[in-house]
């Protein structure tokens, strides 16, 4: 069996779904990226259970899928909930819990 | 018998503890009584002690030991025998009459629970000074002094001239403090003890090492000049005056500027074993009392004129010690409390008869306005100037001068003593006239004096004519008393016999009286707008302060700004400490950048990490 082509796009999809946590800025978009990022990992694994001859490698692709969803119905409650109570989408303004900004250099005696 | 003895100084310390505490609750006039009160006590107790146990040895009381190292101890112990005993009746007498003389006289200034506080402490001080049975804790009531000394001369502490004078006075007489302290170090590290009876019966049975009981008496003799106010440290006493005229009163007569005269006294055996440390005492007193008369001759300001007057008395004292007429030093002692007491109280009532003004030139012709203060400072003046026969000044001080005459240098000494007692008959009778005789000048108010000023300053009047009493002059055949009672304590003074002896005495008797001959032309003069107030050098005593200004003063501001700048400023502040604060802060910065709250940059620090650590294990490992 050539390994190859499932390695190469597991690891296509983790790129995809890094670059969209880390570029796009709405909240929806960073979640669906780390989807795509679990996505590639799960290929990866059952790439590498077929290769070990293991079922673990499919174990870890049915927990993996079974617990995004879970994780993804929680974080999609969060998401809608900081749509209705902060009215924002962008995650850099989610700040809440961030300390005042530093005080600009204060007068030295 | 003596398990009272406490009472004397305990009770004016727990007045100014009472004050001190209950201090708001209490009003004014209500902490002046307290005050009063407390110094009555004392003065009975003083009183009680004369009658039960003042004619006998000494009456002690240990009251607990106050510190304990090893085998050595201090002891809160008091000790008083005769020549203390004189001075607990003058610190004690005449600061209650102080206190009495006080309650309407302050009645009506600003921070009077303050002063009564300080006040009674200072008494207390001084009679834990004089009662103390050791060197430790007669240093206590020394500094005791030079704290309440510092606090009521700058009692009027919001004119900051006045606040000033307070601080001249404590820096001053803390060159004198210093040296004290060194000798009582060198003096136990010799001796090993500081009790007086031990300590002064080693000193007097070793001759062996001269040298370092001559440094100990030069300390003990500049701790002395700084608490009386001798030459050179004598420039805190005229600015004294800062305060108000009942504590000059207190500070001149009843405590602190006699400390120096007593502390000599008590340690006479120190200084008898080097007699030239002890002819020094007589050349500073001689010197001093030739100096401060003349400065007193040029003086305008009331108070400032009387304070002079008092360095120079306390020069007649310095001479008899240093003559070794220690009980003579002390009746002169007990005589100038009493006379100058007066004058200074006195002095206060003028001032506040003119408003506050302290110009004897704007003064002239008070005697109409206040027959019984007339009357009362002329008494003091009598006293002050020696007069003969009828005033005390005479009967103590003349034979100070004649003992003088006899001493080593005896020629030297006496002219300048006579000189000083035709200036002292000057300066007295200067102020007086210029005071209440004359025209009438400058605007006066009627100031009616209450009882509690009165008799206090009848009562030292009296004193001041007629205390002379108990020591008649020795050539006369008649009874003495304070010598030969004090004789057993310090010895008697050695005095000239024979025919020179007639003659001494009648110098002394002319030399006042010409003094006051002087003051009549003097006063001619002064009245036209010319006398002795327009000379520079008598004015300014001596250019003392301005010379200590160029020397000490001026270098010593200098130094502390250059350490301000070069040291303080540039080296700590700026390299020391600045490279510190720059580390701290641009690390804070260095760390602060990573936690700026943005999702996107923790992520991307997340994948650096990750991806370092999977580089790590893969190629590096």
């Amino acid at each position: 069996m050539v390994y190859e082509p499932t390695l190469m796009t597991g690891a296509l999809l983790f790129l995809i779904g890094l670059a969209m946590v880390l570029l796009r800025r709405e909240v929806l978009f960073v979640l669906m990226g780390i989807e795509v990022m679990f996505n590639g990992a799960g290929l990866t694994a059952a790439a590498a259970g077929q290769y070990w001859q293991d079922s673990v490698g499919q174990i870890l692709v049915l927990f993996l899928m079974t617990i995004t969803g879970a994780e993804l119905a929680v974080a999609l409650v969060l998401v809608f909930l900081a749509f209705r109570r902060l009215k924002v989408t962008q995650l850099a303004d989610i700040h809440a819990l961030q300390d005042a900004p530093p005080l600009a250099e204060e007068s030295r005696s | 018998m003596s398990d009272w003895l406490w009472l004397i100084p305990g009770s004016p310390l727990a007045g100014a503890a009472a004050t001190a505490l209950l201090g708001g609750a209490l009003r004014p006039s209500t902490a002046a009584r307290i005050a009063t009160l407390a110094m009555l006590v004392c003065a009975v107790a003083v009183a009680a002690l004369w009658a039960t146990g003042g004619t006998g040895g000494a009456a002690r009381q240990t009251l607990y030991t106050w510190m304990a190292v090893g085998d050595w101890q201090a002891t809160m112990g008091l000790r008083v025998d005769r020549v203390s005993l004189v001075m607990v009746s003058v610190a004690s007498w005449v600061g209650f009459l102080i206190h009495l003389f006080s309650l309407s006289f302050m009645a009506e200034d600003y921070g009077e629970r303050r002063y009564y506080v300080f006040l009674n402490l200072f008494v207390a001080g001084m009679l834990l000074f004089v009662m103390a049975d050791n060197l430790l804790l007669m240093y206590l009531g020394w500094e005791l002094m030079g704290l309440c000394s510092y606090a009521l001369i700058s009692h009027w502490y919001r004119d900051g001239a006045k606040a000033r004078c307070g601080r001249k006075a404590f820096v001053v007489t803390r060159i004198g403090d210093a040296a004290l302290a060194l000798a009582i170090f060198l003096l136990y590290t010799h001796f090993g003890t500081l009790g007086f009876e031990p300590l002064l019966g080693a000193v007097s049975s070793s001759h062996d090492d001269t040298t370092l009981l001559g440094w100990i008496a030069v300390l003990v003799l500049i701790g002395a000049a700084g608490k009386s106010a001798q030459l050179p440290l004598s420039v805190w006493l005229p600015d004294a005056m800062a305060g108000p005229s009942t504590v000059s009163a207190l500070i001149h007569a009843a405590t602190m500027v006699t400390a120096g005269v007593y502390l000599i006294a008590r340690l006479h055996p120190l200084f008898e074993a080097v007699p030239q440390i002890l002819e020094l005492v007589a050349v500073v007193g001689a010197l001093t009392l030739v100096y401060a008369g003349l400065a007193a001759l040029g003086q305008h300001d009331i108070k400032r004129l009387i304070a002079y007057s008092t360095i120079s008395q306390i020069g007649y004292m310095f001479l008899g010690l240093g003559v070794g007429a220690y009980g003579l030093a002390l009746f002169h002692l007990a005589t100038h409390a009493c006379f100058k007491a007066l004058l200074f109280m006195g002095a206060g009532v003028v001032i506040n008869a003119y408003q506050g003004d302290h110009d004897i030139r704007k003064m002239g012709g008070l005697a109409q306005g206040q027959p019984y203060l007339r009357l009362v400072f002329l008494a003091g003046s009598l006293a002050l100037a020696a007069v003969p026969f009828i005033s005390a000044g005479f009967y103590s001080k003349d034979p100070i001068i004649e003992a003088a005459a006899v001493a080593p240098h005896g020629g030297l000494l006496w002219s300048l003593a006579i000189l000083g007692a035709v200036l002292t008959g000057a300066y007295a009778f200067r102020l007086y006239l210029m005071v209440f005789h004359g025209p009438q000048r400058g605007e006066t108010v009627p100031y009616r004096m209450s009882w509690s000023m009165r008799l206090p300053l009848g009562l030292l009047a009296l004193a001041s004519l007629t205390l002379g009493f108990v020591e008649l002059p020795h050539g006369w055949h008649l009874p003495q008393l304070w010598s030969p009672w004090l004789a057993p304590e310090v010895g008697a003074p050695e005095l000239p016999h024979g025919g020179g002896g007639v003659l001494l005495q009648l110098a002394g008797m002319v030399a006042p009286l010409a003094g006051i001959a002087l003051a009549f032309s003097i006063v001619r003069r002064e009245r036209a707008g010319g006398g002795t107030s327009t000379v520079g050098v008598l004015a300014q005593g001596g250019y003392l302060d301005t010379v200590y200004d160029l020397l000490i003063v001026r270098p010593y501001f200098g130094l502390a700004r250059a350490l301000r700048t070069l040291v303080e400023s540039w080296s700590l502040n700026g390299l020391a400490l600045g490279s510190v604060v720059s580390l701290i802060r641009g690390g804070n910065r260095l760390l602060s950048m990573t936690q700026n709250g943005n999702a996107a940059r923790y992520a991307s620090l997340m994948v650096l990490g990750a991806v370092l650590m999977v580089g790590y294990f893969l190629w590096i490992r």
